[in-house]
């Protein structure tokens, strides 16, 4: 049998009827930078690539243990981390960068690039410390920092819920809103900085052990010289009261960023998650090498969204950011569940394959993606799904856009080891392609060692057909236009799976994406 | 004054020449049925009407409302009035019915320079219309003709005619394949929609609709002409003696 | 791309000699040695030998083979076969031979050609549709290089067995050619590689079965390039492994050319300890539009100790294409096994016949049936 997660009711829909969801509550968050018209839409352009005029605080480009040891001390931290980094740094050294993925690029000089960007001065305490420059950054790109500004469009909709907002601004976070009200319910959630020096014990814990320092050359480079990022704990069964969101900026120049985000889902708890980012636009290449690492025990569930917007290099392929990011996450406990859903219109160069570990017994986890590629982006995603205990199960939705001379991968591995009784995977994985000049690959690898596991694999490529845009015109529906409403469409089954503000969000951002790409 | 202009249309697909000569003059209040068998040209004829790339128009002038529609592309021509109902219309999976209606009126009203319509007020319209055809409301919610039944894609090509109110209708064997509760269904549409400024191009193989919806002129399509045009009565002879006499009449 | 870290495997397991090609004397050994510095060598643990050890199949290719100078019996007068030297071959022997399979990603052909002790070529100019010439390319364990050529217009039917050796054909069909190809591979103690290389011109048609059991290492090598407009592939197979056996099928069909169609189609069983490893893929180049190309790799286990590992890889530059491929790997489906037993047929039983109907979708040859089993189904059919 498929596991397809199939609901009737589909997004647009419900937005319609409820259109009080679809004008006032996609205005609250992340919307300041998104058109409302098609013609607006057409004539967007990359609106977040503007730069903050802010004094930084850089280290000087290169990499060395002195280096790491400095942002170490920066953060003031424990001997056992300093340890830790410079053990994933001396790693590092000897690894060589992976060369398997369907990408391609010049080398990057590890030594010019600059590890660590701060905004200069101490880390405020309160929203009237901050910067008014970066509070207007973020009101540009429409994140709400003042808790009251979420509240105020709550009104009308009393049951939507709140988004809880870490801003991470180049290598520090600057604030994290609603933490009063979710400390109330025991959850935490603060910048990894934070937890470092107030939640020591769950850092020690769960540091790297989804992600070894020395899983992959990226990941390495990171775990020796990570900056900031979220962490968050929900305590055993607790329903996270609000959305939790980390809004990743890049804004200074030659540096790169390596953030890192830890979330523990304890026993019986819930917690939905996003992650949005941003990056100016700018003619050189930008490094971000993430870690990201996900812990449901027992009947716990982690929703992790992500709808990736970085800079993705203009119409000739040059600047544009290299996403290089490593995210997994274990269902370590039975019965839990860990879904990723993510956007990617955005970066040069993605490279990126969000996984589940699902060792728990009837433990679930989902890989929901939809990956757009224009012009000269290249991207190479998917995931990995091992199956460890039994009864576990896995879907895979994947649908990739093709347009330009763009080149989009899909790549992925189901693994059955020999004591996966009863494992079930069903994986789709669609591409569409727009335009003759464009590249889509499949590369799905099915490992069963188990007699009794189930694996389904689908996999179609297609391009939009002249007979529906035909009747689409004849209706009355401009090419273009067309175009964006069958591509909204072929994602839909994504879109389903976000939260309804990102679901309206990464609509848009499709559709600004494919600006040109109907000729 | 004439709604529709079809003269001396000469049309090539794929280097054959499917259409030699077809002249059609449709006026306000007027239902014209259009008859042949298989392969006589009758979707070609209104594919290139609507504009369907790949249909070259060799000769011949088309008009609409003294409009010339060779110079425009499918969604001006849809913006000037033509409607044509597919005989297979066509799927788009993931885009829902409403969205996909709702797109094509906003930008029908765009182009007359009005606002687009509120949510709320196109789904009000649609709640009446859906109703008024018997339809169920969940229909609106699913992909375009995805996975519907062969009488449910007929349906919604009615019910897009009605929401998007042209001048002139082309129906494309919208009655093929339809069980008697569905080709009521259909008819009901045709009437509701036809009034003294519109008027309604039926190709169809049958008689069936034509009990429902009385046509002012037949016409009878073959090997890419009209060789025969009379009124409704001329339905009834060629569903008792077939094509083939006509065929005798014209041959060389 | 040469990597310093893959030298040392080939070198420790294969031995240049710089002895002249024996089988086709006017190939330059020394040339063939510098392309063999010059490529990647292949390495172990990555793809395309992730699950099957290349170092195994090159040190069999690096041990002594049994001499045989057997030729393929033939039926029909427009077939032509004889080794490199015959006459009416040596021409095309010198045009194609090393020039079909010369794929700079993958070494072994040119491996085989220095290690070969035995070469021919089957030609066939037969365009006679009613009696087409029919080839038996017998079983051996030797190393050998076969060249098959297709003329414009002609027709050929191969059966070929392969049995523990080192085999490595290439094949021409030219334009408006058609060939039916099937393969058997019984039972063998030995590690055997198999090497295919077709190009495939306008209009032509290939046809290609291929029916497996057990080996200790079985590495099947597929590569079909459809060169020309309106050219027809057709592959399908299946495979029914049981105690330690190794099968490892690599097939790659390139669309090279517009307005071709392919499919591939393989079910596999199985058991005991056995693994079974494929890889099809399809690649559609920037100027192939309209190209029809789809592939289907169904899998069942039936023990806990067997493994599967399969990868059906789509790589597409051009946009006016269909394309589908899908893979599945499973046991034997309750539910039938149930409403088979309902009837009165006994537990084993029901299992069995629906094995032998999940390999009967992809058998349509005798040989091909009792190869793997079972009971040919659409054989008999009148
Ligand atoms: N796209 C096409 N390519 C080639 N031939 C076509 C195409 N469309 C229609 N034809 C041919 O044109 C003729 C008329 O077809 P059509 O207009 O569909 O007939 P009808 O609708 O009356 O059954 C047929 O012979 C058909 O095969
Ligand atoms: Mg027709």
């Amino acid at each position: 049998m498929p596991i397809r997660g199939f609901r009737p009711l589909s997004l647009y829909f419900h937005s319609v009827f409820n259109n009080k969801i679809y004008n006032n509550n996609a205005r609250n968050y992340m919307s300041n930078n998104i058109a409302h018209t098609p013609e607006e839409l057409i004539r967007k352009e990359y609106t977040a690539g503007f730069v903050t005029d802010i004094e930084t605080e850089t280290l000087p480009p290169g990499l060395s243990e002195e280096v790491v040891r400095e942002i170490s001390r920066k953060k003031a931290e424990p001997e056992w981390l300093t340890e830790w980094r410079l053990d994933a740094l001396r790693r590092w050294e000897k690894m060589e960068e992976p060369t398997w993925a369907h990408v391609k690029f010049p080398p990057i000089d590890y030594q010019a690039i600059s590890y660590f960007a701060a905004p200069k001065g101490d880390k405020p305490k309160s929203l009237d410390e901050i910067d008014p420059e970066l509070l207007r950054t973020y009101e540009k790109l429409g994140i709400p920092l003042h808790e009251q500004k979420v509240l105020a469009g709550v009104d009308e909709e009393p049951s939507q819920p709140r988004v809880a907002v870490d801003a991470v601004f180049d290598s520090v976070s600057i604030t994290t809103t609603f933490k009063e009200t979710l400390k109330e319910h025991g959850v935490v959630f603060c910048s990894f900085s934070e937890a470092v020096q107030s939640r020591p014990d769950l850092i020690k814990k769960y540091l790297g052990s989804v992600v070894p320092k020395q899983d992959n050359f990226y990941a390495a480079l990171n775990s020796a010289v990570f900056s900031d990022g979220s962490f968050v704990y929900v305590p055993k069964g607790v329903r996270c009261p609000m959305e939790l969101s980390t809004y990743f900026r890049i804004n200074a120049e030659n540096t790169g960023q390596f953030e890192r985000t830890l979330i523990i889902a304890d026993e019986g708890s819930y917690v939905s998650y996003l992650e949005g980012c941003t990056a100016p636009m700018r003619d050189e290449n930008q490094l971000h090498a993430a870690v990201v690492e996900l812990i449901a025990l027992d009947d716990a569930q982690i929703k992790y969204s992500t709808v990736q917007n970085w800079y993705p290099g203009d119409e000739n392929g040059v600047g544009g950011i290299y996403n290089f990011v490593t995210k997994r996450g274990t269902c370590r406990g039975a019965r839990s569940h860990i879904s990723w859903t993510q956007v990617e219109t955005g970066s040069a160069i993605t490279w990126k394959y969000p996984s589940v570990i699902l060792r728990g017994d009837d433990s679930i986890g989902e890989f929901y993606s939809v990956a757009l590629t224009n012009n000269r982006q290249q991207a190479d995603t998917g995931t990995k799904m091992t199956h460890i205990g039994r009864n576990t199960k896995s879907t895979i939705i994947s649908k990739g856009i093709s347009a330009g001379h763009s080149s989009n991968a899909y790549r992925g591995l189901v693994r059955m080891n020999p004591g996966a009784r009863n494992a079930r995977n069903y994986t789709q994985c669609d591409s569409l392609l727009i335009g003759s000049e464009c590249a889509a690959h499949t590369f799905p690898y099915i490992e069963s060692r188990r007699q009794d596991a189930i694996v389904e694999h689908e996999a179609t490529t297609t391009r939009v057909s002249d007979d529906q845009l035909f009747m689409c015109r004849q209706r009355g529906i401009e090419p273009e236009k067309a175009v964006s409403m069958i591509v909204n469409g072929f994602c839909r089954d994504i879109f389903r799976e976000l939260p309804m503000e990102f679901a309206v969000e990464a609509s848009k951002l499709l559709e600004v994406s494919l600006e040109g790409a109907v000729g | 004054m004439s709604l529709l202009e079809v003269s001396d249309l000469h049309v090539k697909v794929a280097d054959r020449e499917i259409l030699n000569g077809v002249n059609l003059e449709v006026n306000p209040g007027e239902i014209h049925a259009i008859m042949g068998p298989n392969g006589s040209g009758k979707s070609t004829l209104t594919n290139t009407i609507a504009g369907q790339e790949g249909y070259i128009v060799e000769t011949g002038d088309l008009r609409l409302n003294r409009t010339n529609l060779l110079e425009l592309e499918p969604e001006e021509r849809s913006y000037a009035g033509l409607f044509l109902a597919f005989q297979y219309p066509v799927e788009i999976p993931g885009v829902t019915n409403m969205e996909f209606l709702k797109t094509a009126v906003d930008s029908h009203r765009k182009q007359r320079g009005d606002t687009a319509l509120s949510s709320v007020e196109f789904i009000k319209n649609m709640r009446a219309l859906v109703t008024k055809l018997d339809f169920n409301p969940e229909f609106l919610k699913r992909g375009v003709n995805e996975s519907f039944s062969g009488g449910e894609k007929k349906r919604n090509e009615i019910l897009q005619m009605l929401c998007l109110d042209p001048k002139v209708a082309l129906l494309d064997e919208t009655d093929s394949g339809l069980d008697i509760d569905a080709l009521q269904v259909v008819a009901k549409g045709i009437n509701e929609f036809r009034n003294s400024n519109n008027a309604v191009v039926l190709v169809t193989h049958y008689q069936r609709l034509l009990n429902h919806v009385v046509p002012d002129y037949v016409h009878v399509l073959l090997n890419g002409t009209i060789v025969k045009s009379g009124d409704a009565s001329l339905a009834l002879d060629l569903e008792r003696k077939g094509y083939a006499w006509l065929e005798q009449d014209t041959g060389p | 791309m040469v990597g310093a870290g893959h030298r040392p495997l080939a070198e420790a397991v294969f031995h240049m000699t710089s002895q002249p090609v024996k089988i086709a004397p006017w190939l330059d050994a020394k040339q063939i040695e510098q392309t063999i510095e010059n490529t990647r060598l292949p390495q172990q643990r990555k793809d395309p030998w992730k699950y099957t050890s290349v170092k195994q199949v090159l040190q069999r290719l690096d041990s002594p083979f049994e001499k045989t100078d057997q030729l393929p019996n033939h039926n029909g007068s427009g077939v032509l076969v004889g080794d490199f030297g015959t006459p009416m071959i040596s021409s095309l022997a010198r045009k194609y031979v090393n020039q079909i399979a010369n794929n700079s990603n993958n070494v072994l052909p040119s491996l085989n050609l220095l290690r070969a002790q035995h070469g021919y070529a089957i030609v066939s100019n037969e365009s006679n549709d009613s009696v087409r010439p029919a080839v038996q390319i017998p079983a051996s364990d030797s190393c050998e290089r076969i060249l098959i050529v297709v003329q414009e217009q002609a027709n050929l039917e191969i059966m070929e067995h392969t049995s523990g050796g080192n085999r490595v054909i290439e094949c021409l069909i030219l334009p408006g050619g058609q060939l039916v190809h099937r393969r058997i591979q019984p039972t063998t103690t030995h590690v055997e590689y198999n090497s295919l290389t077709v190009n495939v011109m306008e209009n032509s048609s290939y046809q290609m079965m291929q029916y497996s059991v057990g080996a200790q290492l079985r590495r099947n090598d597929i590569v079909i390039n459809i060169e020309g407009e309106g050219a027809t592939v057709d592959v399908s197979g299946g495979w029914k492994l049981s105690d330690i056996s190794h099968l490892d099928t690599q097939l790659a069909v390139n669309h090279r050319a517009k307005g071709s169609t392919s499919q591939q189609k393989f079910h596999g069983v199985v058991g005991d300890s056995a693994r079974a490893v494929f890889n099809g893929r399809i690649y559609i180049a920037r100027n192939a539009p309209k190209t029809d190309a789809h592939l289907q790799n169904k899998n069942i286990a039936t023990s806990d100790g067997a493994a599967i590992f399969t990868k059906p890889e789509l790589e597409i530059y051009a946009d006016d294409v269909v394309c589908s491929h899908g893979a599945t790997s499973g046991q034997l489906d309750e539910q039938q096994i149930f409403y088979l037993r309902t009837r009165g047929i006994p537990d084993d039983r029901s299992r069995e016949l629906i094995l032998e109907g999940f390999l009967a979708e992809i058998v349509e040859h005798e040989e091909g049936a009792s190869v793997l089993g079972i009971q040919p189904r659409k054989v008999d059919a009148p």
